[in-house]
């Protein structure tokens, strides 16, 4: 007997829309979990999704690609790459794993979510492999960063890092919430698979999987290479069900789960990719700028697949195109002057050459971040060390709970970036958090972002000391200037380095 | 009187710093105790006697030496430090 193709039974076999006799519908599908917008069935009948594969399929595949991974690993290990890769390399890595491994986590619950509460069939299907990705992407993550604990304890934030209060893990964590773990099947599916998945998770794992090839990393370039195969895949989900949504009358609803989802996911990847792209990879590793990685993998191509869907840009477009200039420069100064505060050694990337490097890319960076590493280097070479370490802590924006900073050459917009809502006073990175925030403010209000918990008098003693200890962070794990300052010296007269 | 927790920002700077400062302190103290974060740290050092403060949406420099409370400021009003013109030219910020 011969097999039929899948093509001639996929479309019967994955078909489970049937009429439930035990529960009412609205039991099996509880809109608030399933289709808050109470789409039509004829409407849900049109999803099809693009990407099709039966299970055996799946397996085999999926086999095949983690005995590659591991293969890979196995073989690097017997080369001195990470001995010899030098500190920025490694920071990349814990930054990468503390990050991603355990938000892998969060996409195994959203998975399982549009598995379970999809209304269409064919989502329910991409949905469940998608889940089945995330439980590979967390473990595997994890293993590589478990292999590299050798190196140095900060490797631990891996698994460490979304249990504690530092102030990155409360803004994954609210990240996460918001996009990936308290929203119903549909939202879920755009903020989720087509904001943050398709244009995002190509940056950060294609743009890196090449710098890491291009560093010599063989074994983390192959390891998120296969990752982004399954992301390429399940990221399909959102669109089919936009497209529906459009044709069926409820574009409003997709566009500000676009717009939302969107401006969430971006401000994380500023913080995660941008800054590692611009200052932690070393210079003559580079191949394009986080700016050139948006314009390509972002302004281009999702602004195509928008626009072909029937959507709008995002409210926000002309804003977003400036700030992409501008914003992950603040983040990155951030981490640094914060580095006590981040489990990883955190580069300044400001060499003389970095700054040729950053001026040509972002024209007038000299006079505008540049201008704050001239003076943070006059302390450095004057044996200020201690200049360079915070006394208190930075404001974070109420809604993204990163540091609220500006292009040091601009204004602040003020009025823009504040509200008071039942009598508490909330404060914005931009107006574009605002807006986000003023569209559900009970979702929004209660959250507790790091300054809150110091105000609330959680962080005992109320000092910065009090606070690293608070975040979770031991004196071998805190950060430090990756390269003990040397940047500052750089191209200048040997000078007496003050050890950190 | 318990500390006042404020924001603060300053002109030519790029962040927002948390300060507390006790309610009947002087409008000088504040800039005083905000510009040690910022003066000689990202910003070129200069005078106090050319820093001057504001509320974030207003234009007024504050009195340097009203109390805080005096000044109008309340707990988490965002205020900002200014310069006098001075080398690098015209206030930016």
């Amino acid at each position: 007997m011969t097999l039929l193709q899948r093509s001639d039974w996929y479309d019967v076999a994955r078909d489970t829309n049937w009429t439930p006799s035990f529960v009412s519908e609205a039991d099996l599908f509880p809109p608030e979990m399933s289709d808050p917008f109470d789409m039509p069935k004829a409407a849900w009948a049109e999803y099809d999704e693009p990407y099709k594969v039966s299970y055996a399929e799946y397996v085999k595949v999926q086999r095949e690609k983690d005995a590659g991974v591991y293969a890979v690993n196995t073989a690097a290990a017997r080369t001195r790459f990470m001995e010899e890769a030098g500190q920025r390399w490694h920071s990349i890595l814990k930054l990468h794993f503390g990050a991603v491994s355990l938000a892998e986590s969060s996409s195994q619950i959203s998975e399982g979510r549009m598995a379970r509460f999809g209304m269409a069939p064919g989502m329910r299907n991409m949905a469940t492999f998608g889940l089945l990705d995330e439980i590979r992407h967390g473990q595997t993550q994890l293993y590589f960063a478990h292999e590299s604990l050798k190196h140095s304890p900060q490797f631990n934030f891996a698994h460490k890092l979304l249990g504690t209060q530092e102030w990155g893990a409360i803004m994954t964590r609210a990240t996460l919430d918001d996009v990936f773990l308290g929203r119903d099947a549909v939202t879920t599916a755009i903020m989720l698979t087509f904001a943050f998945e398709t244009g995002f998770t190509n940056m950060q794992f294609i743009g890196l999987a090449g710098d890491a090839a291009e560093a010599g990393d063989t074994s983390f370039s192959n390891l998120i290479s296969s990752i982004q195969t399954d992301e390429s895949r399940h990221a399909q989900i959102g669109a089919p069900l936009l497209k529906l949504m459009v044709k069926n009358g409820y574009k409003d609803e997709a566009q500000k789960a676009v717009d939302i989802g969107f401006w969430r996911t971006y401000r994380f990847f500023a913080l995660l990719t941008g800054t590692v792209i611009d200052y932690f990879m070393p210079l003559e590793k580079r191949t394009s700028s986080f700016k050139e990685f948006m314009e390509e993998w972002i302004v281009g191509q999702f602004e195509r697949t928008l626009l072909d869907m029937g959507l709008d840009l995002p409210w926000y477009w002309d804003f977003f195109l400036e700030d992409i200039e501008s914003f992950h420069h603040g983040m990155h100064i951030g981490w640094w002057l914060y580095r006590d505060t981040v489990w990883f050694n955190v580069p300044a990337g400001v060499s003389p050459a970095e700054r040729d490097w950053l001026e040509s890319k972002y024209p007038g960076w000299n006079d505008s971040w540049g201008r704050l590493w001239s003076q943070i280097g006059e302390n450095i070479r004057a044996g200020r060390t201690d200049l360079t370490v915070p006394k208190t802590l930075p404001v974070v924006c109420s809604f993204n709970n990163l540091p609220m900073v500006t292009d040091p050459s601009k204004p602040w917009a003020g009025k823009d970036q504040m509200l008071t809502y039942k009598g508490k006073k909330y404060y914005f990175q931009s107006h574009v958090e605002k807006w986000v925030f003023e569209q559900d403010p009970e979702r929004y209000a209660a959250h507790q972002t790091l300054i809150d918990q110091f105000l609330a008098g959680r962080i005992q003693p109320p000092t910065y000391e009090g606070a690293l200890n608070y975040m979770g962070l031991s004196p071998v794990e805190r950060g430090k200037d990756a390269e003990n300052f040397a940047w500052a010296f750089a191209g200048r007269e040997p000078r007496t380095m003050a050890a950190e | 009187m318990s500390d006042l927790p404020l924001l603060v920002s300053c002109e030519r700077d790029f962040l927002v710093h948390l300060v507390a400062i006790p309610a009947e302190a002087r409008v000088g103290d504040l800039i005083e105790a905000a510009a040690s974060l910022v003066v000689g740290v990202h910003v070129p050092d200069r005078p106090l006697s050319t820093v001057h403060i504001r509320k974030i949406d207003g234009d007024a420099a504050l009195p340097i030496d009203a109390t805080v409370t005096d000044a109008g400021i309340e707990a988490m009003d965002w205020v900002h430090l200014f310069f006098d013109a001075a080398p690098e030219g015209e206030p930016v910020q």
